[in-house]
């Protein structure tokens, strides 16, 4: 064989073995790649503390927190900075309690009072306490890739199947490598911006990767920004179920 | 004979005639007195609101509290109150000032969120402040504040109740949220509200009384105890305010009572009388001048009457006037005599139409006209029920002005009638 042909024959089979190497990430489904980052978002259980750094307008704030989950449809929020100390917000399926330690009356809140900001963050009652998985709630779209942050990541485009699903329409870049969400961006029916969040630190806990530093704006509110930090975090370990009850709420 | 005796008679001849020409005069001075009267009415209105409600004579905030206005920012106030209140009560020219604390919160009930806004008053005081401006109104000296009091003073319609205990978790409610909440006199509510340190608080309150208030824009409104409300919203630490409301004597005296504050608070607070606050007033008052523009636009529309009729008059009386000037009545004895015929109408009419004009609005000035229901929904800040105001001096002005316009507008046609040639007129048919 010539050299030439050689060197033909050899480049032609470099680029098959690139593209072999490229199909099994091309064939993923957005449905797939949904799952396979769900796996590192959806625990059994989680306890963590943290703290969120409100920044808008009239400055910055920090506020400090506990949190545990039960599953998708239960989660307990406890704030321990001093301003807000003792106030709770315990989700109850699609319902949410908010507990102040002044008040007499729990404050219920459901439908579109889920919306609402968590203590006047860019984080509202939903963002802070849903977690059931998108494939439920979106048809999922993988519209390519492209690279955020140095990440190779997926564009997906999540469209709502329901009318009261919160975010109508979702884009999300889904770290191609790691299978960790990078930023999302939420959208109205009409294809407003309303938020965008960022992932911009994680750490491993067991075999999962977890988002720990979250970026949050929320395009409705000026000049604003909440930063959502996790320092400690437990997942899937034992937690009593008895947390997620009115009667515990309010004792 | 004399010319206004021939006058007279011409306009009583002419019955029909002269009816129509004033009628239209008429019609438009009636038109223009009720405006006015109205006008006036509502710039009153806007006036007592901004007073009462709003801002006094002079407000003094945080020189950021009126950009942020609509997100209820609190931590935006008026710190050590209690001391700038004692150096402004010290000023010759202040009456008196009242703190207040305003914020925006939210009720949750039935699932559904309720926005509701807050004043936290002195109510003694409030009654007291009120007392010096409406002496008429004022209770008995000495006697403690009690809410019919201050509903009095305030221009608020009672729906029962007391007033709120100064140290306690109590308000009165506007009747019209207490209605969409479902709520009455002795219930509990909770509201969330964001307090001075930026943080979420919510308390429970016990609703102490209903109150109406005569403004849809005050429809959301709850008032509590001004000690309460710096406590709710954390403003209590630094004795915080987000408002002082300054009265002075006198509403002329308003530009000596800026000065006078503005010197004692320098540039560290913000200093704005009612009517750079009240964006209403200069509505009304900027409404005013398009008024008198309409005004004019009623007469000019009665003129044209008039001179069409004055005319007809001209060409009817062609036989007439030709005799008359070949009896020996020169032209400006002839112009006179149409001027005059005119001039009666005119005068008569404007009397007619200020006196019908008085009529209308004397009792509506009592009774009111009720907007309730066209201002339903709308969150403007003026009050449901309009009384119209007469006012001496716009009326007499409308009236003068009737007749200067019917006057100047009979004198082209009858010049035409003065330069007519007495052979010209006897061969007209």
């Amino acid at each position: 064989m010539r050299p030439c042909a050689r060197r033909l024959l050899v480049a032609a089979g470099a680029v098959v073995l690139a593209l072999a190497a490229a199909v099994p990430a091309l064939a993923l489904t957005g449905d797939e790649i949904i799952r396979r980052m769900e796996r590192h978002e959806r625990h059994d259980s989680m306890q963590s503390t943290g703290s969120m750094e409100i920044t808008d307008r009239f400055g910055t704030r920090t506020k400090s927190f506990m949190s545990t989950a039960l599953g998708d449809d239960r989660s307990l929020l406890e704030f321990t900075n001093p301003e807000e100390a003792g106030q709770k917000v315990l989700r109850l399926e699609d319902e949410i309690y908010l507990y102040f330690p002044d008040s007499e009356d729990v404050i219920h809140l459901q439908g579109a009072a889920l919306r609402d900001s968590v203590l006047g963050s860019d984080f509202s009652y939903e963002d802070m306490t849903g977690s059931s998985s998108r494939l439920n709630d979106y048809e999922v779209v993988l519209e390519g890739t492209e690279e955020i942050d140095g990440h190779e990541t997926y564009r997906l485009r999540l469209t709502a199947k329901r009318r009261d699903v919160v975010y109508p329409v979702q884009v999300a870049w889904v770290d191609s490598e790691r299978f960790v969400t990078r930023r999302v961006e939420l959208f109205s029916r009409r294809g407003r911006a309303l938020k965008r969040m960022a992932v911009t630190e994680f750490r491993e806990v067991g075999d999962k990767v977890i988002g720990t530093r979250l970026e949050m704006s929320d395009f409705m509110k000026k000049e604003s920004m909440t930063v959502f930090t996790i320092d400690d975090i437990a997942i899937d370990e034992p937690v009593d179920e008895s947390l997620f009850s009115l009667e515990e709420l309010t004792f | 004979m004399k010319l206004w005796r021939i006058a007279l008679r011409n306009v009583a001849r002419n019955k029909r005639r002269s009816l129509l020409s004033g009628t239209a005069i008429a019609v438009a001075t009636l038109s223009v007195v009720l405006l006015f009267s109205l006008i006036a009415g509502m710039l009153g209105d806007t006036v007592a609101i901004a007073l009462t409600y709003d801002t006094g004579h002079v407000q003094v905030r945080h020189p950021e509290f009126g950009r942020y206005e609509h997100l209820s920012p609190v931590h935006l106030a008026v710190s050590d109150a209690e001391t700038v209140q004692a150096r402004l009560e010290a000023l010759p020219v202040v009456a008196s000032v009242l703190p207040r604390v305003r914020f925006g919160g939210a009720i949750y009930r039935e699932d559904q969120n309720h926005a509701v806004y807050g004043i936290g008053v002195d109510f003694g005081r409030e009654i007291a402040a009120a007392a010096q401006r409406l002496p008429h109104l004022a209770p008995d000296a000495g006697a403690p504040p009690a809410l019919d009091d201050f509903a009095r003073m305030w221009r608020l319609d009672l729906f029962g109740g007391v007033l709120p205990d100064p140290g306690a978790r109590e308000l009165l409610m506007s009747k019209t949220l207490a209605d969409e909440l479902g709520v009455t006199t002795g219930d509990k509510l909770t509201i969330l509200t964001r307090t001075a340190v930026m943080s979420t608080q919510a308390w429970t309150f016990r609703i102490s009384g209903l109150v109406g208030f005569p403004v849809g824009g005050l429809s959301r409104m709850v008032l509590l105890p001004i000690g309460v409300a710096q406590r709710f919203l954390q403003l209590d630490a630094t004795g915080a305010v987000t408002d002082l409301v300054l009265y002075t004597a006198r509403d002329d005296q308003v530009p000596d009572l800026v000065a006078a504050v503005s010197d004692a608070v320098g540039d560290r607070l913000q200093v704005r009388s009612w009517t750079e606050e009240n964006a209403m007033y200069r509505l009304l008052q900027l409404a005013t001048r398009i008024y008198d523009i309409i005004s004019l636009v009623f007469f000019l529309l009665a003129t044209t009457v008039i001179v069409n009729t004055t005319m007809m008059v001209v060409y009817e009386r062609m036989r007439e006037i030709g005799t008359i000037a070949a009896l020996g009545m020169t032209g400006a004895q002839i112009t006179r005599l149409f001027f005059l015929e005119a001039l009666f109408i005119g005068v008569a009419a404007a009397l007619v139409g200020v006196g019908l004009g008085i009529a209308v609005v004397l009792p509506l000035s009592q009774v009111g006209i009720d907007y309730t229901e066209a201002m339903e929904g709308v969150e403007l800040n003026m009050s449901n029920i309009i009384y119209p105001q007469l006012s001496l001096r716009s009326t007499a002005l409308v009236l003068c002005y009737s007749i200067a316009v019917t006057a100047a507008a009979s004198f082209w046609p009858t010049r035409r009638a003065a330069r007519l040639h007495p052979v010209t007129a006897l061969r007209a048919t």
